[in-house]
């Protein structure tokens, strides 16, 4: 969209700020970070995971692989894996298949049962919109599943006869369109009978897996046709599992990884970064793709202009360049996101919120002091020593539940795949920051 | 909106807040500009506020606002009586928001605890899509810092966070609570207090019992305000004392006298060192837990309101409630709906006194206290400026109780309080005369100093308010200042050097004495310091400029 053109009222850009919207990769407010993150190799590690060597291209992919794609909330991992799976699909080896978590399930009462009805309906969804039709034998295991595991079971005649209302829709893809569509609506809306599916899928699982893995090879194979490419393979992109509550994101990343693993795909999972750390995510999930932060400095603070040039453009194609007074105000304001993209825009909202017109030095000074109070709401007295003792030693820290919990909330940020973090600059304004700092030098 | 809609809109907000404290107009104009820019969106706006009067006054002035231009507004008070759970809450919320471009959402200091902002928490998808409008959750520091610690990812969603901070209002120690239920009448009292005098002179009689004979003369003679007598009684109970139990509950009844007196620091020594040990030791629960009620009432007085309200919520209410105490965790609700009143939170506060006070003391039948709940309903009526209900409850459900009881302290209170509703009403004469023939001398007589620096405080400024600077009568305003500011700094009472200072500093300026005026500015200041209390660091601080401009 070359006429994009920014706001230029403040009003303007306040109403447009939204701090939960990924941008999708034709959108004009959507900046390449690569460079800037030292990115550059994401997309291709991620493919090359996927079994696709870019340069020459070669497609070897495996059976199945679970990627985790671990990022800072925010930090914008949802539009850069939709950038991801877009240049993905052009390649036509894969059909990227978004499973939109918090739209289609509750995201704080999730366990895997939940996912795997979403992803299957997600696949019939993408099949539809492909105008792709799958053979008898793709379905038919599918369908017998239900039959006896699902229509049988007195507890879930309610279920069952939503799914068998109205005879046009009683066999092949239109009643599995209609079986994964009620699955998933009943564990979004929290049915009554949530947990007696649960249970039934749980139990049956072994039949299920299997039924879902010939309709995923069943759509594969249609796919390579119509592509004219093979292999061609489903990925599955699950967006928003970095977002599930503590003890779901242990269960469905840890507890159930042997059922995860159990679908022979290939698919993405959006993790927190916590999450990287926590002793128990051991096994066979690949996990070690982290977003990194967009970087303003090395560890020793050399400055990093690809940093400072992305965050501009970001900044500047959601505020016109008139908005600002001066680019010092403009460079402050990037300093103290710490290159983190909500956090900048967190901080160009408060600025809309204090300037009568335009944003100038005071508005920033306020802006900053603003978000930095809000932090000074969420860190316990000891969080202001741990995060300075950090600050003097970024390379060499540990991954205690302290730190995952300053990770968690923004407090302490990482750069280069985790191999250094730096606590928000906001907070180092603070005067318990700046206090802990002159008792850890007093000490040393 | 178009530019001239735009500048339209700017004026209003600028008009709008022109009235408020100028420490609240920037954050109203954020207020307003943020529900104004994002209509049809959910947004959580966290909204700082203690004071409930500044809190009605805000949220007034943004419903004005936004009615020119079309947008509706409405209200939702959490109690747990409509709202049993979250649940219920979402419910509310969706259909409010049907119709409404902003929802002032009050209440929820007292109503959320943990597991409620964690349904909060849980539901915020399911909220941020039914909800379209803006939230504005008015809170106070402590909820704010809950859900902060309890519901991150609620916390992260947040859309701003305003803080509207106002200094607390002056609070003023209750006296100890130095007798249990009783109603006897005065002419009763005195009568037992004769028994009971003439009985402790026979030599013969048992320690034991002497130690609680002398302890119920002292706290007939206390509360008929024959506060010497007490404290000689109290002291006979001490010497009589045969175990360390009774001896700790008799040397606690004289730091009450102490307490009253305004000799907060031997009180605390004694609270500290001769009361609780001892029932630490004993392994005595309920004495302890009272004494460090006592100990919250010195804390309180000093302005440490935040350590006295935690001793109250945890160290106090929780035993209480274990032992099935409901008098004394109906006193302690009331101390801590005495914080939060001092604070603003007049809404949770009333609540208190209405639903957890009143009706334990009418079922006791402790006629006195459920006088002084009255009494503290009405402070908040009278705050809210409902002056005809305030002085009913004074003259009709106050002073005859207190009056039939002999209660001569309470009743001089009381009358105080009435005085102050008359000045309002521009009676100033009859609040003059109230002041000076109904307090000070009971004040005196009792030896309440901090009672007697408070309405010396009043009369100084009703004097000063009917133009007595400029006639006779300004040396009575000046001593009346100087001694009330005497007493503040003897009893290391913050609001009293802050206010009573300034008061006097303003005296001396107005009569030329600058050099006398400076320290004193100095004192008052570092009292509005200690307090946190803007407006008053302001004050001082004009009152230096305009000394500067006068000296250059």
């Amino acid at each position: 969209m070359p006429d994009y053109q920014p706001p230029r009222d403040i009003l303007e850009v306040l109403q447009h700020i939204e701090f939960e919207e990924a941008l999708e990769p034709t959108d004009p407010r959507r900046v390449d970070t690569s460079e800037a993150r030292g990115s550059q190799k994401t997309l291709g590690r991620l493919a090359r995971k996927l079994g696709l060597l870019m340069e020459p291209e070669r497609f070897l992919p495996l059976t199945q692989k679970h990627i985790l794609f671990f990022g800072h909330v925010g930090t914008g991992k949802t539009t850069e894996l939709k950038f991801y799976a877009a240049e993905l699909e052009r390649t036509k080896y894969f059909l990227p298949v978004e499973v939109d978590v918090p739209g289609v399930l509750d995201r704080n009462n999730l366990q895997y049962a939940d996912l795997l009805m979403a992803m299957a309906h997600a696949l019939l969804q993408a099949l539809k919109r492909e105008r792709i039709a799958l053979p008898k034998d793709g379905i038919e295991e599918l369908e017998t599943w239900f039959a006896e595991k699902v229509a049988t079971r007195a507890e879930l005649k309610e279920f069952t006869s939503e799914i068998k209302a109205g005879g046009e829709v009683s066999v092949g893809l239109p009643l599995l369109g209609k079986l994964f569509t009620n699955f998933s609506s009943a564990f979004k809306a929290n049915a009554t009978y949530k947990e007696e599916l649960r249970r039934v899928i749980r139990n049956t699982f072994t039949q299920l897996a299997v039924a879902f893995n010939r309709l995923i090879s069943s759509a594969e194979n249609a796919l390579a046709k119509k592509n004219r490419k093979s292999p061609v393979r489903v990925l599955f992109v699950i967006d928003g599992t970095d977002k599930l509550r503590a003890e779901d994101r242990r269960r469905l990343f840890v507890e159930d990884t042997e059922l995860l693993l159990a679908v022979e795909t290939l698919a993405i999972y959006t993790a927190p970064i916590a999450l990287k750390y926590e002793d128990a995510l051991v096994g066979r999930l690949d996990a070690d793709l982290v977003l990194p932060m967009v970087k303003l400095q090395d560890a020793y603070g050399v400055r990093c202009e690809p940093g400072w040039r992305a965050m501009r453009e970001i900044l500047l194609k959601r505020a016109d360049r008139s908005l600002f007074d001066g680019e010092q105000d403009i460079e402050r304001l990037i300093e103290n996101s710490g290159g983190h993209p909500r956090e900048m825009l967190r901080l160009l909202q408060l600025c809309c919120e204090f300037a009568e017109a335009r944003i100038d030095a005071q508005v920033v000074g306020q802006s900053v002091a603003q978000l930095a109070s809000e932090y000074r709401r969420l860190l316990q007295p000891d969080d202001y020593k741990l995060l300075v003792q950090i600050d003097r030693n970024p390379l060499d820290i540990g991954n205690d539940e302290a730190i995952r919990r300053l990770l968690y909330c923004l407090a302490l940020l990482e750069y280069n795949d985790g191999t250094w973090r730096r606590s928000h600059p906001v907070i180092r304004t603070l005067e318990g920051y700046r206090r802990a700092d002159a008792a850890v030098a007093a000490e040393t | 909106m178009t530019e001239a809609g735009r500048a339209e809109f700017a004026d209003a907000v600028q008009d709008a807040g022109a009235a408020l404290p100028p420490d609240c107009q920037q954050g109203f104009a954020r207020l307003a500009k943020l529900v104004r820019a994002r209509p049809h969106k959910f947004q959580l706006l966290i909204l700082d506020c203690r004071d409930e009067t500044l809190r009605d006054r805000l949220s007034e002035d943004l419903d004005e606002l936004l009615q020119v231009s079309g947008g509706r507004t409405t209200r939702l008070r959490l109690s747990a009586k409509d709202h049993p759970d979250f649940a219920a809450v979402e419910r509310a919320l969706t259909r409010l928001a049907e119709t409404n471009a902003a929802i002032h959402v009050t209440g929820g200091s007292a109503w959320f605890d943990t597991p409620r902002w964690e349904a909060f928490n849980i539901r915020r998808d399911a909220i941020a899509h039914e909800v379209r409008t803006s939230l504005l959750l008015w809170l106070d520091e402590d909820s704010i810092a809950d859900l902060a610690r309890v519901a991150i990812d609620l916390w992260a969603w947040r859309t701003s966070v305003i803080t509207f901070a106002t200094a607390p209002q002056r609070l003023t120690m209750r006296e100890p609570d130095i007798r249990a239920i009783d109603d006897r009448t005065r002419d009763e009292r005195a009568a037992r207090i004769e028994f009971l005098h003439r009985t402790l002179l026979e030599p013969d009689i048992p320690e034991d019992i002497r130690v609680g004979f002398a302890l119920e003369m002292g706290d007939l003679a206390a509360s008929l305000g024959r506060v010497a007598e007490a404290e000689s009684a109290y002291r006979e109970a001490v010497a009589a004392a045969t175990d360390e139990h009774s001896r700790a509950v008799t040397m606690g009844r004289i730091a009450d006298i102490l307490q009253v007196r305004g000799a907060l620091d031997e009180a605390l020594r004694i609270r500290r060192e001769e009361e609780l040990p001892v029932y630490e030791r004993l392994g005595d629960v309920r004495s302890r837990a009272l004494t460090m009620g006592r100990i919250a009432d010195i804390l309180q007085a000093r302005g440490a309101l935040d350590e006295a309200l935690r001793i109250h919520r945890e160290e106090l209410l929780p035993v209480f409630e274990r032992l099935g105490d409901v008098r004394s965790r109906a006193v302690t609700m009331g101390k801590i709906a005495d914080i939060l009143q001092a604070r603003g939170a007049l809404d949770e506060a009333l609540r208190i006194r209405r639903e957890e006070e009143l009706p334990v003391y009418e079922r006791l039948g402790d006629v006195r206290e459920r006088a002084v709940t009255m009494g503290k309903i009405a402070d908040i009526l009278q705050a809210r400026g409902a002056l005809n209900e305030a002085l009913r409850i004074r003259r009709e459900e106050e002073l005859p109780v207190y009056e039939r009881l002999g209660d001569v302290r309470a009743r001089a209170v009381t009358m105080g309080k009435i005085a102050d509703i008359l000045e309002a009403r521009g009676a100033l004469d009859e609040a003059l005369r109230i002041r000076r023939e109904e307090e000070l001398p009971v004040f005196e007589r009792l030896g309440d100093v901090r009672e007697r620096a408070v309405t010396l405080h009043k009369v100084a400024e009703a004097l000063i308010a009917a133009g007595g600077l400029d006639d006779a009568r300004a040396p009575e305003i000046h001593a009346a200042a100087t001694e009330a500011l005497a007493i503040a700094r003897r009893l290391k009472f913050a609001d009293g050097v802050a206010y009573t200072g300034t008061l006097l500093a303003q005296i001396l300026v107005r009569a030329g004495r600058i050099d006398e005026a400076l320290p004193i500015l100095d004192e008052a200041e570092a009292g509005f310091a200690t307090l946190g209390d803007a407006a008053g660091l302001e004050q001082v601080k004009q009152i230096r400029g305009t000394l500067s401009e006068s000296a250059g």
